[in-house]
């Protein structure tokens, strides 16, 4: 039972931090290109292909990324939530698998999905890798918890049929 | 059906059953094997940077506007964007300074100056006819030399050979991408000098910082190569006294090559004894706790000796847990290091002070390899007091059992 709420504890927490760094972290610690930020001479400097709002200045590119990795690092955090929530171990597993396939998706998003704006752009340097170092670690943690907890379940099993 | 037990299992159950201790053993290891393989591959990005940053900078001195000194460095050490001019006639009469075996001038244009994007992209351009300095290694690239009107660019800028790209309105062929050089030159696009100076004009149309009143026959610095056997400081002289009135500084490339090769020579020292310091303070930590832990465990290991484990099955035991507790940390340490350094390489790059180049694939992996097999084996030498003497401590719990 002492397993079970240390892991609760942790995976959970983890979850919340990880979503939180996803949803969030575009826009203050690992910021994009834009939102208040405007470009001042250099607009004509832009290069080929890259899509740019017209107010702000701001890529469009890197704006969907952000906005993607928003609504998904909200689900990670709420999955995280429900897990700190729940104390039956195939409620656990169920969640375990939500947010391993969600930090996989926020992985794809930043990458393959919608992407970033070229290099030298800080979006392509600062946020796509921190981005894509959380989902990694998250998606690692989840998976090395669901074998944990698949292991735990059988083991339960066994011990309930003897 | 049973299972047997077998050494490798009971250490693996001693290890879960303990995991507090193996969890504070292994973040141990993982920190060590995180620092010392980081460690080793930042001082051998610096020293690629700084090998490659010596083998492209081929001029013997740069003339500049005087004060710009400092910029002419940032732009070629780590690509700062830079604008500054030298009138045309003065570029012309420095051209006649005793001393010059040959001569070439430069443009460079900052073509980027964003509040919150720090993307950077300096415009270099070069006249192919008396260049000297990016030729050779261009000439690697193209060997039919860089058609007019098309660029180069840095490794750090996105983009492919026949791909265009925009820059100040106007739209360029790319030709060639560099490959990495570590400094200034991967966030720089190279041009000849006539493209550069449409550029110039462009530039000058968007109102650009520090912009000249006309573009045409301006530069901004003069790559010079001096005549053999001449005096360099000598060359100096006749720079800054034959145009004080003009103001005029003069930059030896060589001269910061080796301020970079001492300030990194004193990094590298640093970082190596901080290391060391390090793997030897963690060393001394993990002795002292399988020292500690082994005393605890007095209990166990006599039952063990009672039920008939001679006394290398105990040592063996123990040097097993603390390799997989050592393997473990190494593995995560190390892989989360190799997973930051090639993710942030880039940023690395951009950000820090000194030309930074990733070491070629051999290399890294041999740093990486380095840095994992150090960390794994401080683990078992750590134990290996306790294991020696393990024997007789469970025989002496017997003992006092016994009593």
């Amino acid at each position: 039972m002492a397993d079970i709420g240390k892991n609760r504890a942790i995976v959970g927490a983890a979850a919340v931090l990880g979503g939180a760094l996803v949803a969030f972290g575009p826009y203050s610690l690992f910021r994009i290109c834009g939102g208040a930020s405007h470009h001042t001479m250099a607009d004509g400097a832009v290069m080929e292909g890259m899509a740019h709002s017209a107010e702000t200045g701001a890529s469009m590119i890197c704006k969907y990324s952000a906005a993607a990795e928003l609504g998904i690092g909200i689900v990670i955090a709420l999955l995280g939530i429900a897990y700190l929530l729940f104390s039956n171990p195939y409620a656990h597993l169920g969640l375990s698998f939500g947010i391993g396939l969600s930090s996989v998706l926020a992985l794809l998003v930043i990458t393959v999905l919608i992407g970033v704006d070229p290099k030298p752009m800080t979006c392509a340097t600062t946020t796509q890798p921190a981005i894509i170092l959380i989902s990694t670690l998250l998606t690692a943690f989840t998976l090395v918890n669901v074998v944990y907890l698949t292991r735990k379940i059988k083991i339960n099993v066994k011990v309930a049929h003897a | 059906m049973s299972k047997s037990l077998t050494l490798n299992k009971i250490a693996l159950r001693n290890i879960t059953r303990r995991y507090a201790r193996s969890l504070f053993l292994g973040g141990l290891v993982a920190l060590l094997a995180f620092v010392l393989t980081g460690g080793s591959l930042l001082v051998s990005s610096l020293r690629s940077g700084t090998e490659s940053m010596a083998a492209r900078l081929g001029a013997d001195a740069l003339i500049v506007p005087a004060g710009y000194e400092r910029s002419a460095e940032g732009a070629l050490l780590r690509g700062e964007p830079s604008s500054f001019y030298l009138e045309p006639d003065l570029a012309e009469r420095l051209s006649q300074v005793e001393g010059i075996a040959q001569v070439s001038p430069q443009l460079f244009i900052a073509s980027m100056n964003s509040e919150h994007c720090d993307a950077i992209v300096q415009f270099i351009g070069f006249d192919p006819d008396t260049d000297f300095v990016v030729k050779p290694w261009l000439s690697q690239l193209l060997s039919g030399g860089l058609p007019k009107g098309q660029i180069v660019i840095g490794s750090r800028i996105d983009g492919k050979p026949g791909q265009e790209l925009n820059f100040f309105g106007r739209k360029y062929t790319v030709a060639a991408k560099l490959e990495e050089t570590g400094m200034g030159f991967d966030t720089s696009v190279f041009t000849d000098l006539e493209t550069s100076r449409i550029a110039l004009a462009d530039y000058i149309s968007f109102g650009g910082e520090n912009a000249p009143p006309d573009a045409d026959g301006v530069a901004s610095v003069l790559t010079v190569n001096i005549r053999q056997g001449y005096d360099s400081n000598q060359f100096s002289r006749n720079v800054n006294y034959g145009f004080r009135k003009e103001g005029v500084g003069v930059v030896f490339p060589k001269t910061m090559i080796s301020n970079v090769s001492g300030n990194l020579a004193s990094l590298i020292g640093v970082t190596v004894a901080l290391m060391v310091l390090l793997w030897v303070l963690a060393a001394g930590v993990l002795t002292v706790l399988f020292s500690v832990t082994v005393n605890e465990r007095k209990r166990e290991f006599g039952v063990y000796r009672a039920l008939g484990a001679p006394q290398r099955y105990l040592s063996r035991l123990i040097l097993t847990e603390s390799l997989a507790v050592s393997a473990a940390g190494a593995v995560i340490g190390t892989a989360l290091i190799t997973l930051v350094y090639f993710l942030f390489s880039d940023l690395i790059g951009l950000s820090i002070d000194a030309p930074y180049l990733r070491p070629a694939g051999g290399v890294t992996a041999l740093v990486i390899t380095g840095g994992f097999a150090l960390s794994l084996v401080i683990g078992p030498l750590a134990a290996a007091y306790s294991a020696g003497k393990i024997g007789r401590i469970a025989t002496y719990a017997i003992m006092r059992e016994g009593e």
